[in-house]
């Protein structure tokens, strides 16, 4: 695969980011604890320094360092059916270690249901362990509509973390500096979605897995200028090699849309296997999941309760089945690859009747493996090799 | 009505009733039973079939038995409609796999708050919205009936209270209180009421010196029972077949049933009260010598807690059985570690 060169500008946001955090005491800075789905606008007109276990789970995940982090939670009685975030997180926490040096002690957690009711047990556990405060956002699930006490609900809620916000980092709420958050957060969005939007060209300039690489940035930072600058740095790379005519895999035949959270451990085999069949991944539903944010003005806290509300995992099967479909067309796959991820249910239970639906409705075949994002233990490689080489091969790769 | 409440064959009595009756499904112990019933429908919770075989094909391999159970039970039966309630993320897919593939009737999902305190509001809101849906379903209206559905439902919580107060005296059979408790979700309520009533009028406390239990977990197998108290006695549990079920509402309107919940207790909610504490409370209340834990496989929010509930009822001085089942569980196994930690307890 041909790497982007924004690779490196990448490695260093982030990196300057974990390091920000470790000095952020000298600057009277708090640091959170935030899961990836929650409001974070509402922290930045705080200061505070975000730190996202799920992004620092999946680094641990591609350094394949899983195992090891998920059998010391297991050693302190957690059942390794339990997601592999949450036991690779708390291993971490135990061995106090991690390829990036571990996690900077979190001041207060700032975690919301929207992406799973997980978070809420996970963070319990850590907020025990660290004796901190847990502001919890509970996002009440969209089955057909979005319901207008479900929105009251949540921007009650928000409105309530305000003092709790201003007591915790000893900063007043400042409404305009939390606005200005908004629109850049806004900014960092449309960037994200034009740069995913890349993958409809073809040959696409970019796969699905420097889409997973680079969803760092906006998980973690948006809503801050060094997302923005970064992802047009990015834009620019893509649109050269989309005037170059140059694909992220040569000679591209096949284009397929994968579903579900990376296999982290996995990335460069399953990137290979793909290409070596001239087959790109051009889009996924994951990182579409951070490409929408509407803003009211005249409301903003109405605005982010409603944009939160609507993330992908918060909706029912039917309504993911539409986006499914905006994106087959969208990108124009000739076929989809499902991850079944064992440690995500709200994301991988409904599998089989998407798949079955997606067939029926747009003709084009799903392939489903088995897999786990972090815990490679529960991956038969060979196994997964063989069922996507045949699909390929079915493809005509 | 020469049934009695520990014999009767509850699958007959609802093939019985579906005749004369529109019967709802439903699945937790938050269900808002009372709206259903002031609609004229009765709600029936059902605990799933033995085998799997239909849901298979919806559901992977590391989703819940229960959730697969119940499934199959759906795909298999005829109900009039379902009820979810959001409770846990596989329970919230559940729904929309049930949606999918069992069309055509009426079906909701009850979105409870996850932090109820904070929730309350919203809840109020969600029945309202909850209880218009049926009403246009049903074309009753509900206002009419709710305050004597919530008295009828009250009057057989009291009188279950009641049961739950006896085992404090003396023995009464893990498998009846089980027993008692599925027909009383599986009842029309004021026939479940009547026998009930005579069934305490009648009721001998047994002898019992095995070690005094308490059980905790979601939903149980009568079997599992069975062998628990071959060598226990189970006291009191905090099951969500048991007694999370038997809360009262006080006040009798839409607001007092929100208000009920803010009272129980489940793993999938953030709570001010802590689960552990109140089995710990109710641990001296019933004179508690042991405490099983009893954990369905991949049932997350459960196992989320357990780390936590072991470490703290050590602490407290209580011992504790941490019991994982399987699928098909193998009650040798679990028998010999009943066995072993009812061995320790006697000293």
């Amino acid at each position: 695969m041909k790497r982007l060169h924004t690779y490196q500008d990448l490695k260093k946001l982030v990196g300057s980011h974990y390091m920000q955090a470790k000095t952020a005491q000298f600057f009277n800075q708090k640091v959170a604890w935030v899961s990836s789905g929650a409001p974070v606008e509402l922290l930045r007109p705080f200061d505070c320094i975000t730190i996202y276990p799920e992004n620092h789970t999946s680094i641990c995940g591609a350094a394949k360092v899983g195992p090891e982090y998920c059998e010391a939670a297991e050693a302190e009685g957690y059942s390794r059916d339990l997601c592999s975030y949450f036991r690779c997180d708390r291993g971490s926490t135990l061995l106090g270690t991690s390829p990036i040096g571990g996690l900077p002690e979190p001041d207060f957690l700032f975690g919301c249901n929207n992406i799973c009711g997980t978070i809420l047990k996970w963070y319990e556990i850590v907020q025990r362990h660290f004796d901190v405060p847990f502001l919890f956002v509970d996002t009440p699930f969209v089955h057909s509509t979005v319901y207008e006490h479900a929105v009251e609900y949540v921007v009650e809620q928000l409105k309530g973390f305000i003092p709790v916000l201003e007591s915790l980092t000893e900063r007043e709420f400042d409404e305009e500096k939390f606005v200005k958050g908004l629109y850049l957060s806004k900014e960092c969005v449309e960037l994200w979605k034009e740069i995913l939007l890349f993958g409809a060209h073809k040959p696409s300039p970019l796969t699905c897995f420097d889409a997973f690489t680079q969803l760092a940035a906006i998980v973690s930072l948006r809503g801050t200028e060094e997302v923005v600058t970064h992802y047009k740095t990015l834009k620019t790379e893509l649109e050269e090699r989309v005037q170059k005519g140059v694909g992220a895999v040569d000679d591209e035949k096949i284009r397929l849309l994968w579903d579900n959270i990376p296999v982290w451990y996995a990335m460069r085999s399953l990137s290979e296997l793909f290409e070596k069949h001239n087959a790109c991944l051009v889009a996924d539903t994951y990182t579409n999941a951070w490409a929408s944010a509407n803003i009211d003005t005249g409301n903003p806290m109405e605005s982010l309760a409603r944009n939160y509300l609507e993330i992908y995992l918060n909706i029912s099967m039917d309504l993911m089945l539409e986006k499914i479909q905006n994106l087959i067309k969208v990108f124009d796959v000739d076929g989809m690859v499902m991850h079944s991820n064992r440690s995500c249910k709200p994301y991988s239970l409904g599998q089989y009747d998407l798949a079955r639906n997606i067939k029926e409705e747009t003709g084009i075949p799903v392939l489903i493996i088995e897999a786990d994002m972090v815990d490679s233990r529960s991956y038969a490689e060979a196994q997964v090799k063989t069922r996507i080489e045949a699909f390929l091969e079915s493809l005509g790769g | 009505m020469e049934n009695t409440l520990t014999t009767i064959d509850l699958e007959k009595y609802i093939a019985e009733k579906r005749k004369k009756t529109k019967i709802f499904a439903h699945f937790c112990s938050y269900t808002p039973e009372e709206i259903i019933h002031a609609a004229g429908v009765l709600p029936v919770r059902i605990f799933g079939e033995k085998t799997t075989e239909k849901a298979n094909a919806h559901l992977q391999s590391y989703c819940c038995s229960y959730a697969k159970k119940v499934l199959e039970q759906g795909l298999t039966s005829q109900f009039d409609g379902t009820v979810f309630t959001h409770s846990c993320d596989t329970m919230q897919r559940l729904s929309d796999v049930w949606a999918q593939n069992i069309p055509g009737k009426f079906h909701d999902t009850v979105i409870f708050p996850v932090a109820m305190d904070k929730g309350l509001e919203y809840l109020e809101k969600e029945l309202q919205r909850f209880k218009n849906n049926l009403e246009k379903y049903t074309g009753v209206t509900i206002d009419d009936n709710l305050k004597d559905s919530i008295q009828v439902y009250n009057e057989n919580r009291e009188l279950l209270q009641k049961l739950y107060e006896k085992r404090k005296k003396g023995h009464i059979p893990a498998v009846t209180i089980d027993r008692i408790m599925r027909a009383s979700m599986t009842m029309v309520k004021e026939e479940h009421t009547e026998l009930l009533s005579q069934f305490l009028e009648k009721i001998e406390l047994q002898e019992n010196s095995n070690p005094r239990l308490l059980i905790a977990g979601s939903v149980t197998d009568p079997e599992i029972l069975t062998v628990v108290e071959e060598y226990g006695s189970v006291r009191y549990d905090d099951l969500c077949t048991g007694s999370r079920y038997i809360t009262l509402v006080e006040e009798l309107s839409l607001e007092g049933i929100a208000q009920r919940y803010q009272n129980m207790w489940c793993p999938c909610r953030a709570t001010s009260l802590s689960r552990v504490d109140y089995v710990m409370e109710k641990c001296k209340e019933y004179s508690i010598e042991g405490v099983v834990l009893l954990l369905q496989k991949f049932c997350e929010p459960h196992f989320f807690e357990t780390v936590y509930t072991k470490n703290k009822l050590k602490e407290n001085g209580y011992s504790c059985l941490l019991l994982e089942l399987e699928d098909q569980p193998s009650l040798e196994q679990i028998r010999t570690r009943v066995q072993a930690f009812c061995e320790i307890l006697e000293g």
